[in-house]
């Protein structure tokens, strides 16, 4: 078929005039680095327990900022807040600055709070930028396409609306079309319905090097939400060449390690990990397959190296080997060299899933419930991923806002749904229903409307080109006028997830007369909490560190002086023993602490009636 | 307590004085300490200093300089301008004589690439980038500290190795101040060794009803934490060779790997280097105690070699085998066991460039033993190839006069008593005596100079200008790589790590109408490029040859230039001129 530039038919149809953002937007009610700083100083400034710390420069030159606001007592530990990670999610940084000022003004403080408000300046910085582009990238140069020159060829405002948007580019081997039923928005043709495509969708912007390729080689650099090392993917463009290759990814990570009492950690940005719960039943499972041992672990356990074996008959054969009783489902993983973790262990999911009931709970109670566009999955070198795999802590992730998708389908598909028999090849393939849910709001997106009319621009080669479509952070942010509302709707429910940490919750010691001078002491640790200590995970990523448990003041006749404990089980309790020797009526002092758990202390005297505090 | 004493040695200890070493006259049959190698190699730029560059890339964990030298001719072009061999050494601290091999490849090639011609030849054409010791800390401890041949692979950097939440806090102990640590053992009817009939100083496991005499208690050291354990927590554990940014994977999954990619001082300055040092075509990350030539992939995670690649890594090990002989081609997956984060493949996963591990010195070395003789007793494992304990103590007395071993000798230990304590000394095991070094070094060295060798060598010729008439003129040009290395591997191709090499057309008054790889010049096939037709993105195998065409109009000279990362800048010029 002969190709027929459809530009004029869609402009005349569809042009309108694309209003320019103008100055006095009300974006201007989001933080943008100077303000932000400001923001935070204040904060440092007026708090005597709160102080503002740089974890470093990026290349950008904007300084990565973290807020520390201390509890009101001791030693207790720590949450670490992540904002705006992929550096396409303003309202996240909002969120991390609402938290820190209610923080602030909570005098009934127990935990210290690390705060990031924004972990990738320089990608936002973009929201703010002229013209306005969603993209995370830092501003490290890269030469993304490889000829020789870092970015030489970025995304332009073809249309001069201050936006960088979409862009139609008439191609007889496009595969999109506009829909004729809603005209603004693109999907792909559907050659089984008898369509052809019309245009390639781009992102707006000129061959500015005249290689044939479009925006190939813009800003930067790496989305430093997509550079941790859980999970990392290799050879991505805009991804860095390797995990913590980047100075905001490496800069967090070199915080969180130097930071043992990080008990928690809460990600501010596109995902929603308690909206959808990672993993699932059916997710692969180590546990519910059977695995070859490796050679060495064949040879040391008396297996075949062809035979495949369940989990608990290899972990039957190496602790009978000699591993011993303590070795663990997990250890026998670790020995199959299955690699990392892919979901997270059954025991974790538990609690997850309760907590995300009571978080959707939360939701209907703050009248947050109606069904809006799904978050964004976690995605590959996550924060979030890194955090809970790696850094051991129950981490959530936590997006604020989406379009509310329309409370039916519009009529269009709704008469498709409804006349079409289902395996019908007339279902055609439809809009993308997020870019309908943005559209459905009308004008009332950020700043305008969410799905921008198609205008014609005209490229140096003389090319007409429609611009228009989703947005720029459109489908992620609300306008400001709403930030207010929706943080004061949900940030009770993000300062109420550490109630639900693991914490040392009293130490008890008995003392029991074993004859003479000798003495059977016990020590019972409490989990106050409702997830253990350590989570699963976490005992299997090895980075928590363990409860020790001390005991001074008598001749040890069993038992070490410093004794650890693993675990100790959500609300339950865990115990040490030790028989010493020791005058009747001498104190004796036990003590029990673990950064990121607790610690307490208590003494007690050898007497026959051996009690508590 | 050992730490503040090492300490102290390393305060009081005076630099060695440059002057100390005759380059003319270098001894190869001994180990250098770091103080000495930092010596040498500013004896070797002070001596050399228009061929050589040294420079520190940063500093290690207890402060330590990590040095970079590089070998370069100058009046052939800067380094940055040829294709360049990376080697390095010692990235554990005590596979020392790793750091002897990279000295004696500087000094091959800077006190005898003059008489030597093809020597003196490779070395105007390639740029040498050597860092003798990567682990620069524990390399240092393992001359100044109390030692054995296993101690000391990790960075300086503490972990909590047995999970009881402190860091570092049970090393091994000195514990009759001899300067070494060695094994521990204890008298015990019920233990689980004997004496050997033949060798009063081997201690064997008895067999299964056989009377027992010793029960080994490991290496020599305290309960200095009094959990009832010995040496269960030393100083480190953060192995730099598990600490690299290709798929690196966390302590769970591999043991040692530090917090984070780059987490340890060291591997992040080496990798801040080669990250920029794009005209590196290969490297070699020397180990000892094997005798491998060791390629990826490492573990299951890892993609498969693209076959172009698998082809030069074969072509180059093979040859490997036969320069070093006994030495075995490997792949580290499937022939040792996984690995994640190492080295070698983050040079090749995430550079593309090509890289060997070398694991020097086989102990089936340590030969005692007649035409006639077969070896007897238990033999080790795959990788080490171990001679039956006897032989050994039979070749330590025949070629050492009996230095290699410490005697067992009474000791008594705060916790078991009436102990013995004995065993191979330092310099063993995984590091031949020292008459032995200058083949080890001189074997492995060429095989790295072989290789070098085999760096894409380019010559650039036109082939062709046919006058189509009318202004029209076909040109054809064709580079040829004498090297078995491809100017770029599939790797890079495969994954755009580098911008493609070029063929590139240009001349006053010429207009390119068209361009492309020629891919049959019997047929006129051609694969056009699509936009800036003067350019043609390219590269070329080893051994290969690769071939452009362009259709331009105009008259006078053409230039045509190839330029790529790895292979230098090459330019002809021809006329089109009528006949």
């Amino acid at each position: 078929m002969r190709f027929t530039p459809p530009i004029l038919a869609a402009a005349t149809t569809l042009l309108l005039a694309a209003s320019a953002i103008a100055a006095t937007s009300p974006a201007s009610l989001y933080h943008d680095q100077e303000a932000l700083t400001t923001a935070l100083r204040l904060l440092a400034r007026n708090n005597a327990d709160v102080k503002l710390q740089s974890l470093g420069t990026t290349t950008g030159g904007r300084e990565l900022h973290l807020l520390e606001v201390a509890a009101r007592s001791g030693e207790d530990p720590a949450v670490l807040v992540v904002g705006n990670p992929l550096g396409t999610t303003p309202l996240a940084t909002e969120a991390a600055l609402e938290l820190a000022r209610r923080l602030v003004d909570d005098n009934a403080r127990e935990l210290t709070w690390y705060i990031v408000p924004a972990l990738d300046p320089d990608g936002a910085a973009r929201f703010f930028a002229a013209p306005r582009h969603a993209d995370g990238v830092n501003d490290r140069p890269e030469d993304d396409d490889r000829d020789g020159a870092s970015g030489e060829d970025g995304p332009d405002d073809l249309d001069g609306d201050g936006r960088i948007a979409s862009m139609l580019l008439p191609d007889p081997e496009g595969e999109w079309l506009l829909d004729d039923a809603m005209p603004h928005l693109p999907r792909k043709a559907d050659p089984a319905a008898g369509e052809h495509g019309l245009y390639r969708l781009l992102t707006e912007g000129d061959d500015d090097d005249g290689d044939g390729r479009y925006n190939e080689d813009g800003h930067g650099g790496a989305i430093p939400g997509r550079n941790f090392p859980h999970a990392f993917a290799h050879w991505q463009s805009r991804y860095g060449p390797w995990a913590a290759s980047e100075i905001e990814s490496r800069a967090l990570l070199e915080f969180a390690f130097a930071h043992p009492e990080i008990a928690l950690v809460l990600v501010f940005g596109a995902s929603n990990t308690l909206a959808t719960v990672p993993g699932g039943e059916d997710a692969a499972d180590p546990r519910a397959k059977k695995h070859k041992p490796p050679r060495w672990l064949a040879r040391m356990a008396g297996l075949d190296t062809q035979t495949e074996y369940g989990l608990d008959a290899l972990l039957d054969a190496v602790r009978a080997a000699g591993g011993g009783p303590d070795l663990s489902e997990d250890d026998v993983i670790d020995m199959l060299n299955l690699g990392p973790a892919g979901t997270p262990p059954a025991h974790d999911r538990k609690w997850w899933n309760a907590i995300a009931t009571a978080y959707r709970d939360s939701l209907v109670a703050a009248g947050l419930e109606a069904p809006r566009v799904a978050a964004a999955p976690s995605g590959s070198g996550s924060v979030e991923a890194w955090a809970y795999y790696q850094f051991g802590t129950p981490t959530f992730a936590l997006d604020f806002w989406s379009p509310p998708l329309p409370a039916a389908p519009t009529d269009t598909l709704a008469a498709d749904a409804e006349t079409a028999p289902p395996d019908s090849s007339a279902v055609r393939s439809t809009v993308a229903p997020e870019l309908a849910a943005l559209a459905a709001l009308g004008d009332r997106a950020l700043d305008g409307p969410g799905v921008l009319p198609w205008s014609e621009s005209t490229l140096i080669d003389g090319t007409r080109v429609l611009t228009g479509g989703e947005a720029p952070f459109a489908m992620r942010t609300p306008p400001a006028a709403q930030i207010d509302s929706l943080l004061a709707a949900q940030m009770p429910l993000v300062i109420a997830l550490p109630d639900w940490l693991a914490r040392l919750d009293g130490l008890d010691a008995e003392v029991e007369h074993r004859g003479g001078d000798v003495w059977e002491v016990t020590a019972r640790i409490r989990n106050g909490g409702r997830l253990p200590y350590p989570t699963a995970q976490g005992r299997r990523s090895r980075r928590p560190r363990p409860v020790a448990v001390t005991l001074e003041g008598a001749e040890l006749l069993e038992g070490r002086a410093r004794q650890i404990v693993t675990q100790v089980p959500a609300m339950g309790s865990a115990s040490v023993r030790w028989l010493v020797r020791g005058e009747p009526g001498a104190m004796i002092r036990v003590r029990a602490e673990a950064p990121g758990f607790g610690a307490d202390a208590v003494g007690v005297a050898l007497q026959r009636q051996g009690g508590g505090r | 307590m050992r730490c503040l004493l090492a300490l102290a040695v390393m305060l009081i200890a005076a630099p060695v004085d440059a002057a100390d070493f005759d380059l003319d006259n270098m001894v190869w049959d001994r180990f250098y300490d770091q103080d000495e190698v930092t010596a040498v190699l500013e004896t070797m730029h002070a001596k050399h200093p228009r061929l050589t560059e040294l420079r520190s890339l940063g500093k290690s964990e207890e402060g330590r300089d990590v040095w970079l030298l590089t070998v370069n001719d100058p009046a052939t072009g800067p380094h940055d301008a040829k294709p360049g061999i990376y080697v390095d050494g010692a990235i554990h601290g005590n596979e020392v004589q790793a750091t002897e091999v990279c000295l004696y490849l500087a000094w091959l090639l800077l006190e005898r690439a003059d008489d030597w011609e093809r020597l003196g030849e490779l070395r105007s054409r390639t740029a040498f980038y050597i860092v003798p010791t990567v682990n620069v800390d524990n390399r240092a401890r393992f001359f100044e500290d109390p030692s054995s041949y296993n101690i000391g692979r990790s960075a300086r950097v503490p972990h909590d190795d047995d999970g009881d939440g402190l860091l570092d806090e049970d090393d091994y102990d000195d514990l009759d101040g001899d300067g070494r640590i060695l094994q521990m053992r204890i008298r015990d009817p019920h233990g689980t060794h004997k004496t050997h009939p033949d060798d009063p100083r081997v201690t064997v496991r008895v067999k299964p009803g056989e009377q027992a005499e010793w029960r080994l208690l490991g290496m020599e050291g305290l309960d200095n934490d009094g959990d009832g354990r010995i040496n269960e927590d030393v100083p480190g554990y953060l192995d730099m060779n598990r600490n690299w940014g290709f798929m690196w994977q966390p302590g769970y999954v591999q043991t040692g790997s530090g917090d984070f990619p780059f987490s340890a001082r060291n591997t992040r300055a080496v990798s801040d280097f080669l990250a920029g040092r794009t005209n590196v075509c290969f490297g070699f990350n020397f180990h000892n105690y094997g005798g491998m030539w060791l390629r990826g992939p490492g573990s299951a995670l890892s993609p498969p070699i693209p076959v172009g690649d698998l082809k030069v890594f074969d072509f180059l090990g093979v040859e490997g085998e036969r320069v070093v002989p006994g030495y075995r081609y490997l792949i580290s997956a499937r022939d040792l066991y996984t690995t994640h984060g190492d080295f070698d493949e983050w040079m090749y996963q995430c550079l593309g460039i090509y890289c060997f591990v070398g694991e020097l010195y086989m102990s089936s070395q340590i030969a005692y033993r007649g035409r006639a003789d077969e070896p007897n007793g238990e033999d080790g494992n795959l990788w080490s190839r171990r001679p039956p304990l006897v032989e050994r103590q039979k070749f330590n007395d025949a070629l050492m006069m009996g230095e290699m071993f410490q005697d067992w000798t009474p000791f008594t230990h705060p916790t078991y008593g009436e102990i013995e304590i004995g065993g191979w000394r330092t310099f063993t095991t995984r590091i031949p005596p020292a008459f032995m070094m200058p083949e080890l070094l001189h074997r492995n060295t060429m095989y790295v100079l072989w290789t070098a060798g085999q760096a894409p060598r380019l010559s650039l010729e036109v082939t062709e200008t046919k006058d189509l008439g009318d202004g029209l003129w076909r040109v054809r040009a064709r580079a040829v790589n004498a090297g078995a290395i491809p100017t770029l591997s599939a790797k890079i191709r495969a994954k755009s790590i580098l911008p493609l090499d070029e063929f590139r057309l240009e001349g006053d008054g010429i207009e390119v109408l068209s361009g492309g790889v020629l891919l049959d010049r019997w047929h006129d096939t051609v694969a056009p490029v699509d936009k800036r037709p003067q350019r043609v993105p390219t590269w070329t195998d080893g051994f290969g040859i690769r071939e452009a065409q362009w259709f331009v109009r105009g008259k006078g000279e053409v230039t045509i230039t190839y330029q790529g990362h790895k292979c230098g800048t090459h330019t002809v010029a021809a006329p089109l001129a009528e006949d």
